[in-house]
């Protein structure tokens, strides 16, 4: 089944990995991209704009009840959880954070697998504690596919390896095979 | 995370509909995701492992209803949340209305205290708090119970210190309440002029006031749109024509507003003003 979404999870050790895959994915690239980046939670701007820098598309943090659009990147804002609805909708959450994170990644992951299931290729990068551990484990639940990067490329090899631990995954990668892999879904 | 075995789509449906015919409220138009998982939560809490035993339970006691009830409303977190938001609000909207001889200020929908005793320490810092009438609504009379006694989670204060910061507040945070292990106390003296009822918005109501400023932050990401129509139909109705509404920086008018009923009056934040 083809991949719609592509969520990707990551915090420390994560940024360059982002922007670099923000700056291979095409103009035209007609997935919608989900980001889940562990964040200071007062820092309202800047991200963005940190991320746009060498990016292709167009990112965004979505508003809640947005529609989900293609071919456009979605930061989770600072301090909110990230969910997505039937009607291809944003909904956003306060509820107590997840792992010491709001936005949490198992959240997130959890909540797109659910929704989005065999159409949704979940990709976790480098990061220092277990957040995304059991949202890759839900991914697989519903049908999705489950990408971690090779975590002896990651900068902090805990959240790939927690992972690894909690569930299968589909394909261990270097970034430069993750970029390939998402450019060709 | 849950414990509970994944509960399916027809169970869901069976107990909104269930509490719907029980005791007249409809969760079908809140959003299912952070629903679901508060129900889950919930059901952890009282050892209760089918939806047909929650149900069960639901029928039986009013009480346990109320506390089912109480656990679907999401706690807002810290006090000072986005304090920048707080400040312009304070020079946006404060600043203008505080030269009125009574400012009447509704917070619907309220879960836990914060952005009560947060509004309450910058009224009092403005020197305000004596000629403003609040009203704190809310559903369930635990929610109430709670906030009457300005209690508030200890573990949370340290996070609510520093966004006080960013809002720029006079003193320090510590100042304004009784510090314990596990909750901390509001001074007292603040609540004074807060009316706590029970009220439930989500129906169509007749406005039972009319307010200066709406406080209404981080409740609507828990409704459908429809909802959200049905809630800001309410709030607008209970607005005081120039009265001012404020909402949450990623929360959104978009799908309720027409004819620009209320105007962004500032560019960077989610503050309101009702037009006519």
């Amino acid at each position: 089944m083809a991949s719609k979404y592509v969520i990707i999870g990551g915090s420390a050790g994560s940024f360059q990995s982002i922007t670099e895959i923000l700056s291979e994915l095409p103009k035209n690239y007609d997935k919608s991209v989900f980001l889940c980046l562990h964040r200071l939670k007062h820092v309202r701007t800047g991200f963005v704009e940190a991320l746009s820098i060498k990016s292709k598309l167009s990112i965004s943090e979505p508003i809640d009840k947005e529609y989900i659009k293609q071919g456009q990147v979605y930061l989770a804002p600072a301090n909110y959880h990230m969910y997505f609805e039937l009607g291809n909708l944003f909904s956003l959450s306060t509820e107590t954070a997840v792992n010491h994170s709001r936005p949490s990644i198992d959240l997130s992951f959890e909540s797109a697998a659910y929704l989005f299931k065999d159409k949704l290729t979940a990709v976790l990068l480098s990061g220092a504690n277990r957040d995304g551990a059991y949202g890759m484990k839900m991914v697989n639940d519903y049908g999705g596919t489950t990408i971690i990067q090779d975590p002896d490329e990651c900068q902090v090899k805990t959240m790939t390896t927690a992972a690894a631990a909690v569930t299968k995954i589909d394909h261990i990668l270097k970034l430069k095979e993750i970029i390939n892999y998402l450019k060709n879904l | 995370m849950t414990i509970v075995k994944k509960i399916r789509i027809s169970e869901y449906r069976e107990l909104i509909k269930q509490v719907n015919e029980l005791y007249n409220i409809d969760l079908s138009s809140h959003t299912s995701t952070s629903l679901k998982r508060r129900v889950e939560e919930f059901m952890v809490l009282s050892t209760t492992f089918t939806i047909g035993n929650l149900i069960t339970k639901i029928e039986r006691s009013h009480d346990y209803f109320e506390d089912f009830l109480y656990n679907l409303t999401i706690p807002t977190t810290e006090m000072f949340r986005d304090g920048e938001a707080w400040l312009s609000l304070k020079n946006n909207v404060l600043s203008k209305i505080a030269k009125q001889e009574q400012i009447k200020i509704w917070i619907p929908e309220a879960s836990s205290g914060e952005e009560l005793y947060s509004l309450l320490i910058v009224l009092r810092e403005m020197d305000i708090l004596d000629k403003c009438k609040i009203v704190v609504t809310a559903i369930t009379d635990k929610n109430i119970k709670e906030m009457k006694t300005g209690s508030l989670v200890t573990r949370k204060l340290a996070v609510s210190g520093a966004n006080y910061q960013r809002y720029k507040g006079n003193k320090n945070l510590e100042d304004y309440y009784e510090q314990n292990k596990q909750k901390s106390i509001l001074n007292s003296e603040l609540l004074k002029n807060v009316e706590f009822k029970k009220h439930y918005i989500y129906k169509k109501i007749e406005p039972f006031d009319y307010f200066d400023l709406v406080i209404f932050r981080n409740r609507m990401l828990y409704y459908n749109k429809d909802l959200q129509v049905k809630v800001l139909d309410n709030i607008y109705n209970s607005m005081n024509k120039g009265g001012y509404l404020f909402i949450g920086v990623q929360e959104s008018l978009t799908y309720w507003q027409y004819n620009d009923r209320m105007k962004k009056i500032i560019k960077s934040e989610n503050i309101f003003r009702k037009q006519k």
